[in-house]
């Protein structure tokens, strides 16, 4: 008896569910498509109805516009305006993460607290704050400065503090010319205490007793930033070394730059295709390529590819990358960059602060003139202010659960070898609560760079609120938001990148 | 032997209660230690100077709250016409009926025990007390009311007392209808509404500002108690018919999705029906495509029918798709009712879309006629809001397009929500599809939406929109701020709702395939319910964030709440320098939703079991 292995039959064209798929597929991205010839088509035509032609001339050109506050409120020209923009954006961002994460960690813990009334004052607080909308909390805090009393002229003389409807103004330490190398010399003093924390972990792994890491490299970066006030003129050297990296970057031939980038888009591309393979790969070899493998494979190859070639062929674009040929007029790129970094350093000696007491001059003070010391502008309070304690609510609900995700077994094991209640928190609950809290926190981190666009309601000159003015100047609203959605797409993407990193450094290994 | 009768005669005895007692409660959780006790005398002056700051700020006869009372109505509604306030006080009543009669469809509320109820009371008449003694300044600015909230107070915090005292340990056994609670609660509020003297009108006559008090709300507090009457009515009404209409809860919650349209429509619109066009247009074209879709679909949801079926409802979607582009811009011949065209048009593409799904929801007689019965209901809801939007209003809103206040963030919120939920579903099969072009454009779209902050999508919406679109098409403000809203919000909700695809079980899958189904039926009747189902938290998260985010439209300039109380009525001549009081008011009464909404999901979290498996 003879049995016949009948090959499945093919279904018929209309029935195959690859052919469906692709062709369904390639509609769709035809109407993406033709969706946005439309759009863009109409937009054409409006603005050649309007009169506005779509340029980006604005960018170098002056735009006669003048800005709350920033390090230059009179920009030359639009890119000018916008980098102001950006800077003010990173202020608010980067000293809101720094507060909020502080006040958060405390609110977290205090909801933790056995102490009833430590805990209600916390709970009160992140129901208040995390359900008033935040735009309405920074229009508050304006308010708040708003209804302070006007400075009179009593008030001339000297003080630490002075708060007024134009803003506070407080004694402030004033840098002089050599803060550059002393940082550089407390930045080496970092690596340096990361190092000492890693050789007394080690000890203590291999030892029974608690070689207190944390203050080992404490006391190492004390170390540092005390002898740098005396040492900090070694780091002249610093000078040196980014005036070489400038001079290369300003001087070999751009076609190295060119083949180099190149070949690292190549790279990446390679490196994608053959970790892919790699993971697809099985004891039998290679298993048969389903079509969404072969579209990721080959989606690698040809970006990797495009981008090779578009290095190789603009040149314009990388000149502007290394700072050979300027961007909308401003010279920006590597170049300047590290000429400017190598201007901060030399071998100078001296105080890197002036300790004199920089107290607020009060005849100087906003009311009047800019104050000696440093001056906070009411949008900055409010904006600060809101973010920040919005953002350290959610903060503290974060840390809260990440410390009750760590399962009780382990403190009970941790105290059924004897660890105090210090050693418990910093070398078991700690470590393994940071793993859960690190990717909320992150988000929240996000969200609060996302909030600061929230300033053009109390007119901080960020990026949004400059880019509104100058599309109320100029018109020119398209080229103002793909500006906007290149700014805010990069610091999304970095963001994450970097708690993304340091997520993966933590994680269990399984296995 | 022996040990077992030894152990047997041990008497027994019940379990010592642990101790209790205030004593050991403030030792266990105020003064447990050096370090709890230093922060507990830290923390007491310094929360009560606080609070004593701030309910002396909230007294001070300097602070405006004239301002919010005389202008409760603008921060409600905005400008709207006197003569047709009726209009939203209807619309106020239809939620309230539907409040009512899901609370009792739903059985909500159940019995609480006196204890608990006791509890309340001590707590509400402490702090009651409490206020009464440390603000300042309340006996000599507000007359007796300092007298009223001590009366008030002590009657609470001794009737608890008494109540405890009086069923001593049963009090924790005897259960009260929560209903009844709330219903009393409601009485109060009403007589509230009637006695509470508080200042309605405030004006300025040759320098000297003459403010009126009056019950609160003079104008409206018959309004609302008729409302709250309505509530209660619904909700007794709705306990009487709960068990002989079995289907309830599925009626009210399809009540529920229509109620927003048509109380907007009834606040926004009083269209005014040519019922000639009515005959000659809607009627025709209702009855002609509704006989031919069911045939159609009759047709086609048979098994028998096979592949047929499909190809005719390809057909057909791509006959609508070709005939609406290629008169997108043509001129429609004068003679011809311009509206005859759309709404056949609509309704044609209603039938399209219902035709890919009929093979689908098809099978034996009886499905395929309830299909039909779907298609007529949607037909009809098609035609007749059509002819409700068509339709001239009579209605003047001053000059406003929408009406304003937190009625617009009303509107704001649940029109977001409703366009972004279906949006964010398809974007969550996209990202999680198979089929790559598909998927790449979603994960573009979602991660593209979610880098940049909501502030330059309104902006996009107000200034950008109009420029895509072609100059005979005028978009209102509030219009592009809903579309804009609702895509921004669509991306968040495309994550979460991928989030609860990607924790189903592949098992689910792979039986809905074993049983034979397609691919929308396994979406539509197994996955996605399930996905939902396990994201409810994050997506009631997202509801609250999207309901905050709404005050972001005051940067536009839209009269929403945040914007009357922040630039409305501090300009306005009588109110100068009242600011500060109308930011807070806004901000309570978005603390007041917000937090209710979160209580609630809390709630529903919990009665859904979520999380607890």
């Amino acid at each position: 008896m003879t049995t016949t292995i009948q090959r499945p039959k093919r279904p018929p064209v209309w029935r195959d569910i690859t052919v469906l798929k692709w062709t369904a597929q390639i509609v769709f991205l035809f109407l993406v498509v033709g969706l946005f010839w439309v759009l863009g088509t109409e937009a054409v035509d409006n603005l050649r109805a309007q009169n506005i032609p779509l340029s980006t001339d604005f960018l170098s050109r002056p735009v006669g516009i003048t800005l709350g506050e920033g390090f230059n409120t009179t920009p030359g020209s639009g890119i000018e305006a916008i980098a102001v923009g950006i800077v003010n954006m990173l202020r608010v961002t980067i000293s809101g993460i720094i507060a909020a994460t502080i006040l958060g960690i405390i609110v977290g813990v205090s909801r933790l607290s056995s102490n009833w009334l430590v805990n209600k004052v916390a709970t009160g607080y992140i129901e208040i704050i995390r359900n008033i909308p935040l735009l309405v909390q920074i229009v508050f805090w304006l308010v708040v400065v708003q209804t302070f009393e006007e400075l009179t002229v009593e008030d001339r003389g000297e003080g630490l503090f002075y708060a007024s409807p134009k803003g506070f103004a407080f004694a402030w330490f004033r840098p002089t010319e050599t803060r550059w190398q002393w940082v550089a010399f407390v930045a080496i003093g970092l690596a340096v205490a990361w190092f000492v924390y890693r050789w007394r972990i080690k000890i203590q792994e291999s030892g029974a007793h608690d070689a207190h890491a944390f203050a080992w490299s404490g006391g190492v970066l004390l170390a540092f930033a005390v002898v740098g006030l005396f040492a900090h003129p070694l780091m002249g050297v610093f000078g040196w070394i980014f005036g070489a990296i400038a001079w290369v970057f300003g001087n070999v031939p751009l076609f190295v730059f060119q083949l180099l980038l190149a070949g690292l888009a190549l790279y990446i591309g390679w490196r994608v295709i053959s970790t892919r393979l790699d993971e697809l790969r099985t004891p039998a070899g290679l298993g048969k390529l389903s079509d969404d493998d072969w579209y990721r494979l080959i989606m690698a190859g040809v970006l990797g590819l495009a981008g090779a070639i578009f290095f190789l062929v603009s040149d314009g674009v990388v000149g502007n990358i290394m700072g050979r040929t300027p961007l909308f007029g401003a010279r920006v790129g590597l170049e300047p960059l590290f000429s400017s970094f190598a201007d901060r350093f030399s071998f100078s000696g001296g105080w890197p602060f002036d300790f004199s007491p920089a107290l607020v001059a009060g005849d100087r003070f906003v009311n009047f003139d800019l104050a000696a010391g440093k001056v906070m502008t009411p949008a900055f309070f409010a904006l600060w202010t809101g973010v920040t304690l919005y953002t350290a609510a959610f903060i503290g609900e974060a840390v809260r659960a990440g410390i009750m995700a760590v399962p009780r077994g382990q403190t009970e094991a941790g105290l059924a070898v004897g660890l105090k209640r210090g050693q418990l928190l910093r070398m078991i609950v700690l470590p393994q609560a940071f793993r859960i809290i690190l990717p909320p926190i992150g988000n929240q981190y996000l969200n609060l760079a996302k909030n600061t666009s929230l300033g053009i309601a109390v007119a901080y000159s960020e990026l949004v609120q400059v880019g509104q003015t100058i599309f109320n100047q100029t018109g020119q609203t398209i080229p103002v938001f793909i500006i906007w959605m290149l700014w805010f797409s990069f610091v999304s993407l970095s963001l994450s990148a970097v708690v993304n990193a340091w997520n993966r450094r933590l994680k269990l290994v399984e296995r | 032997m022996d040990e077992m009768t030894s152990v047997a005669a041990v008497p027994e005895s019940p379990p010592e209660p642990p101790p209790h007692g205030p004593v050991l409660w403030l030792k266990n959780n105020l003064f447990s230690g050096a370090l709890n006790t230093a922060l507990t005398l830290f923390l007491t002056p310094v929360l009560l100077l606080s609070i004593r700051g701030v309910l002396g700020w909230a007294v001070d006869p300097l602070r405006k709250w004239p301002a919010v009372t005389t202008n409760a109505r603008l921060l409600s509604v905005q400008a709207y016409p006197e003569a047709h306030f009726i209009r939203v006080w209807i619309a106020v009543g239809i939620v309230a009926t539907l409040s009512g009669l899901s609370a009792a469809a739903w059985g909500l509320g159940g019995r609480m025990t006196v204890r608990r109820i006791a509890k309340g009371m001590k707590v509400a008449g402490a702090i009651l007390l409490g206020v009464a003694l440390i603000t300042p300044g309340l006996f000599t600015d507000f007359g007796s009311f300092r007298l009223w909230l001590i009366v008030l107070g002590a009657g609470l915090l001794g009737g608890g007392l008494a109540w405890t005292a009086a069923l001593g340990m049963r009090a924790k056994d005897v259960r009260i209808p929560t209903m009844s609670v709330i219903g009393l609660l409601l009485l109060a509020l009403i007589g509230f509404l009637w006695i509470v003297q508080l200042p309605v009108s405030n004006v300025l006559v040759d320098g000297e500002r003459i403010i009126t008090y009056e019950p609160l709300a003079n104008s409206t507090k018959l309004p609302w108690t008729m409302i709250i009457v309505i509530l209660a009515a619904a909700y007794l009404i709705g306990t009487m018919i709960r068990s002989a209409v079995p289907n309830l809860q599925r009626i009210l919650s399809m009540l529920w999705f229509l109620s927003f349209p048509f109380t907007l429509m009834i606040v926004m619109r009083a269209p005014d029906i040519e019922w000639d066009k009515v005959v000659a247009i809607d009627l025709p074209i209702f009855l002609l495509v509704g006989v031919v879709g069911s045939v159609a679909f009759y047709w086609m949801g048979n098994p028998s029918t096979g592949e047929a079926g499909r190809i005719v409802a390809a057909l057909w979607v791509v006959g609508i798709v070709l005939w609406m582009w290629q008169s997108w811009r043509v001129d429609v011949p004068a003679a011809l009712d311009f509206t005859v065209v759309l709404l056949f048009k609509a309704a044609v593409f209603l039938g399209a879309l219902f035709a890919t799904a009929a093979p689908s929801f098809g099978g034996p007689r009886a499905a395929r006629l309830r299909y039909l019965g779907m298609w007529w209901s949607a037909l009809f809801l098609l035609v007749v809001a059509f002819r409700l939007g068509e339709a001239r209003s009579i209605l003047e809103l001053g000059g406003a397009s929408f009406v304003g206040g937190l009625a617009l963030t009303f509107t704001l919120a649940i029109a977001g929500i409703g366009l972004s939920f279906p949006l964010g579903i398809l974007l969550a099969l996209g990202r999680s599809s198979t089929m790559p072009i598909i998927r790449t454009i979603s994960t573009g779209y979602i991660e593209l939406v979610r880098s940049v902050p909501l502030i330059t999508w309104l902006f996009v919406g107000s200034n950008l929109l109009p420029l895509f679109l072609p100059a005979e098409v005028e978009l209102d403000q509030v219009v592009r701020a809903i579309a804009a809203i609702a895509l921004f919000s669509a991306a968040y909700l495309a994550e979460n709702v991928r989030g609860g695809l990607q924790s189903i079980p592949k098992g689910q899958y792979e039986a809905a395939d074993a049983v034979g189904m397609s691919t929308v039926q396994k979406i539509s009747l197994i996955t996605m319910p399930q996905a939902l189902r396990a994201v409810i938290p994050a997506l009631v998260g997202q509801v609250i964030a999207l309901f905050k985010d709404t005050s972001l439209v005051a940067i536009i300039g839209l009269f929403d709440l945040l914007y009357i109380a922040r630039s409305v009525i501090p300009g306005q001549s009588a109110n100068l320098g009242s600011i500060m009081v109308t930011t807070v008011t806004a901000a309570v009464v978005y603390w007041v939703f917000t937090f209710s909404f979160s209580r609630a999901s809390m709630r529903l979290e919990k009665r859904l079991g979520l999380g607890e498996r």
